[in-house]
């Protein structure tokens, strides 16, 4: 029982993250129609600048910062090879080219920070007791951070002028700029946002886990899959699903072994995927004799 | 396209020179580059020709390189044969995952793919049958009598890029082919011609998944070793990278083998003194750069430079010669019901598209369904044509339940279509949407005689008027080999000239003549009343008034509802 919270707890600050990435994905892809691959890269960019910038005794407000820096310099980067520079792509071009995007971003992390793994620099985490089950405070922090995120993205999105602007260019384009709303403008905002919430997921992320150049892939691939969850639009069933992916990566990784949670991802955006469709397939197989009879 | 030479020989040449050569690092470059080339064939057909951008390539390298080296250490089985059965547990692999994965659309796929690729590397990496980090070593070398331990794997993978690169031309022009390009660019008239979509991408994916495992098998004779590292998404993207700077031929496809594999090669050897991390990071950059300048700048890759060779226009024969077409006549006694639909019911979300209705058509029967716009005539077309799922109804077709079947499968049982927004696939030639599934090729030249399009057969359909356009789709269907038992077209008649409506009008009576039970949708009148033998009105999805046109369209609820109070037929 004691584990089982430990790993929950785990799993809800991981999922914490993942919701970030997912969020990410969903406000990229509402407003400029792209699957942004590269979302889980600009997060390792931030955990890499965070935990060196931690381990440099710059303060955490810096490293903060730093993070966020890290994450909108990579989100400008891609939105200016995928998105505006050629005009619009067709979806399939626009998605290799961030996947492109992708790969520049990790070689230069490699470059800059090798192959080393970075952590947090090693100081006594406050110890939060529940009865006998005592855990890394940090974990409590990470998941309010990004409950605090998240509901922040959706007042922004649905209670302030800005935020209906987005919404407007999400829905139609044209009619958006009919409207005045400058949808390039609005494109390089949505870029801007998911970079913001990368950041704030770096810097939850290397408090948590641990940076390595190539920890994109993983975010990216689990990240998409909550999303997915949320039918690429959903804010609040995306971060549900990060969630969900994190606790469950938690359990298997604490009562089975770690290297699964990988295939579990895999599993996961299957399922998540095809379980809609295969749902409504048998349940009209289930109905076609009832019909017949009346 | 055009050129039917067989430009896939030249595979052949660097076989040849490995014959030749005995300096070991040209050698192993010359290798490795055909060990990709395989996989990037491989991967063009499923990501070009089947539009399934795969980024498992490499996994299904890794199932054939790590299936054959355990059959060679654990079974001790020869290398070829060893390798025959990589390949094999390559393609079931893939055929399995695909039967899963093709399920998803475009992107979705490439993602459930990407996905795959790093949960394939954590098993191989993990589980210990696969030898963890280090892989599986020491392994067999490929060995040839009379050539070096350097030169048999250069030649044997090039003698595999020539079969590899044949086979799949020899596909790719054949009707697998026709029907992958045409699924691509248009599902609805793949269907329509009666190809699966379904089955055809999944072939396309485990032949791409064959290619994969014998590349696999070939890397791991080449390195004697098989590890994890070597089947990365890295290297997934750098096989995707190959692919898109060949652009749509095959044989570009080889061409950006090469020309990656030399540009990595470059930037090791320039920092051959550099730390391991940086020539990773060089690996990663090299990739994305190469990627995002041909996607941006060159999208049309290598294959447009065949255009430098190609020769001239050939003169197309003359046109004189050719008799139109006209539909055989089908043995059936007129009249006998052909297509029957009862009791249509039809919703998108809360609003009845089509509800209760009932239209039976016989053998040489022409009948026009009329009504005004949103009055459900296209849904009520889509439903006997079985590109929307039934929701309420039955559809019987010469008395046999077809109501159930997809789209495809009602085509192959003799319902043909044309569509209101045509459906043409512009990139290829006239003759090749002619040329679907259940057409030779003899009855392509006719077919386009008949509708006055014998001049364009060679012409991209993109360069053609709309009107002509038109006739590319009643060209299809009347190119079949067997006259369709049904015709069904939705506004066939808009946007054409006055002569091209009289050339659609002597198709569609012929066709009638032949046997076949004829429904159209159109919002023509004058053009239907002359034509047609009776009149179905629909509004808001329920019939209104069924009958012959000339009594028909002097009913009162039929003008009110369709014509407006000034009647346009006195």
């Amino acid at each position: 029982m004691e584990a089982f919270v430990q790993y929950l707890i785990n799993g809800l600050a991981v999922g914490g993250v993942f919701a970030l990435v997912a969020i990410g994905y969903v406000v990229v892809f509402r407003v400029v129609r792209i699957v942004n691959i590269a979302q889980g890269d600009f997060l390792a960019a931030a955990t890499l600048v965070f935990l060196w910038l931690m381990n440099a005794h710059a303060g955490l407000v810096v490293a903060a910062l730093g993070a966020v820096a890290a994450a909108l310099v990579a989100a400008l980067f891609v939105e200016r090879i995928a998105v505006t520079a050629g005009g619009w792509y067709d979806e399939l071009r626009a998605f290799l080219l961030t996947l492109a995007a992708s790969q520049l971003i990790q070689g230069a992390l490699l470059l800059c920070f090798g192959t080393q793994y970075l952590t947090m620099p090693s100081s006594a985490p406050p110890i939060v007791s529940l009865g006998n089950v005592h855990f890394n405070g940090i974990y409590l922090l990470v998941i309010a951070i990004v409950v605090v995120a998240l509901a922040g993205l959706v007042l922004f999105l649905e209670r302030t002028p800005l935020g209906w602007a987005m919404l407007a260019t999400a829905d139609d384009p044209l009619a958006a700029r009919l409207c005045a709303v400058p949808v390039r403008t609005m494109g390089l905002l949505a870029f801007a946002i998911a970079a913001l919430v990368a950041g704030i997921g770096g810097a939850a992320y290397g408090a948590v886990a641990i940076g390595s150049w190539n920890a994109g892939t993983t975010l990216s691939t689990a990240g998409f899959a909550a999303a997915v969850l949320g039918g690429m639009k959903d804010p609040i069933r995306a971060a549900i699903g990060g969630f969900t992916l994190g606790i469950l990566q938690a359990l298997v990784s604490g009562y089975a072994a770690s290297y699964l949670q990988d295939p579990l991802t895999f599993v996961f955006l299957v399922v998540v995927l095809l379980a809609p469709a295969t749902l409504r397939a048998l349940r009209r197989r289930r109905a076609r004799p009832a019909t017949v009879a009346a | 396209m055009t050129a039917r030479r067989p430009w896939w020989l030249l595979a052949l040449l660097p076989a040849i020179a490995a014959c030749v050569v005995r300096t070991p690092y040209p050698l192993f470059v010359a290798g490795t580059i055909g060990i990709d080339a395989i996989a990037a064939i491989g991967l063009a057909i499923t990501l070009r020709k089947a539009g399934q951008p795969s980024l498992a390539q490499t996994t299904f390298m890794a199932i054939g390189a790590y299936t054959a080296s355990l059959c060679e250490l654990n079974l001790h089985w020869p290398l070829l044969l060893a390798g025959i059965a990589g390949v094999l547990v390559a393609a079931v692999s893939a055929w399995v995952i695909g039967a899963i994965l093709l399920n998803l659309e475009g992107l979705y796929f490439a993602l459930g793919t990407l996905a795959l690729n790093a949960a394939a590397v954590a098993i191989f990496k993990n589980a210990g049958i696969f030898g963890n980090e280090e892989g599986l070593q020491n392994l067999t070398a490929l060995a040839i009598p009379g050539l070096t331990p350097e030169q048999a794997p250069a030649v044997v993978a090039w003698l595999l890029v020539a079969a590899g690169l044949g086979l799949a031309v020899a596909l790719d022009r054949a009707r697998f082919g026709r029907g992958l390009r045409m699924l691509r660019e248009s599902p609805k008239v793949a269907n329509s011609v009666g190809f699966d979509p379904a089955s055809l991408k999944r072939s396309a994916f485990t032949l791409s998944g064959a290619y994969a495992g014998a590349a696999g098998v070939l890397l791991a004779a080449q390195l004697s070793v098989v590890n994890p590292s070597l089947f990365t998404l890295v290297n997934s993207i750098a096989l995707v990278a190959m692919v898109i700077t060949g652009g749509e031929a095959l044989l570009g496809t080889v061409g950006g083998a090469i020309v990656i594999v030399l540009v990595h090669e470059f930037s090791r050897s320039a920092l051959q003194y550099a730390p391991v991390t940086l020539v990773g990071g060089i690996d990663l950059i090299v990739n994305g750069v190469v990627l995002i300048a041909i996607l941006r700048f060159w999208p049309r890759g290598l294959t447009s430079l065949a255009t430098l060779f190609r020769s001239p226009k050939r003169s197309t024969p003359a046109s004189g010669t050719i008799a139109p077409a006209r539909p055989a006549p089908l043995d059936v006694t007129p009249g006998t019901i052909a297509i029957a639909a009862h009791d249509i019911g039809h919703r998108f979300g809360g609003v009845y598209a089509v509800d209760g209705v009932s239209l039976a058509v016989g053998a040489g029967e022409i009948v026009a369904v009329i009504g005004p716009n949103g009055a459900g005539k296209t849904t009520l077309l889509t439903i006997l044509g079985g590109y929307h799922a039934i929701q309420r109804g039955e559809v019987d077709l010469r008395g046999m339940p077809v109501e159930h079947l997809p789209a495809y499968r009602r085509a192959r049982l003799g319902i043909a279509a044309t569509f209101q927004h045509m459906e043409v696939v512009e990139q290829m030639s006239v003759r090749e949407n002619v040329l679907a599934a259940g057409t030779r090729e003899a009855g392509v030249d006719p077919a386009l005689a008949a509708v006055d399009l014998l001049d364009a057969a060679d012409a991209p359909v993109s360069e053609l008027s709309f009107g002509q356009q038109r006739m590319v789709e009643l060209a299809r269907v009347l190119a079949r080999d067997e006259t369709p038992r049904v015709l069904l077209m939705d506004e066939p008649a808009s946007g054409l000239s006055q002569p091209e409506r009289v050339a659609l009008a002597e198709v569609v009576r012929a066709f009638a003549a032949a046997g076949t039970a004829v429904v159209l949708v159109e919002h023509d009148v004058a053009f239907v009343a002359g034509l047609v033998d009776r009149i179905l009105v629909l509004d808001h999805g329920i019939p209104i008034a069924e009958g012959a046109p000339q009594t028909l369209l002097r009913e009162p609820v039929v003008i009110d509802a369709y014509l407006g109070a000034a009647a346009v037929l006195a």
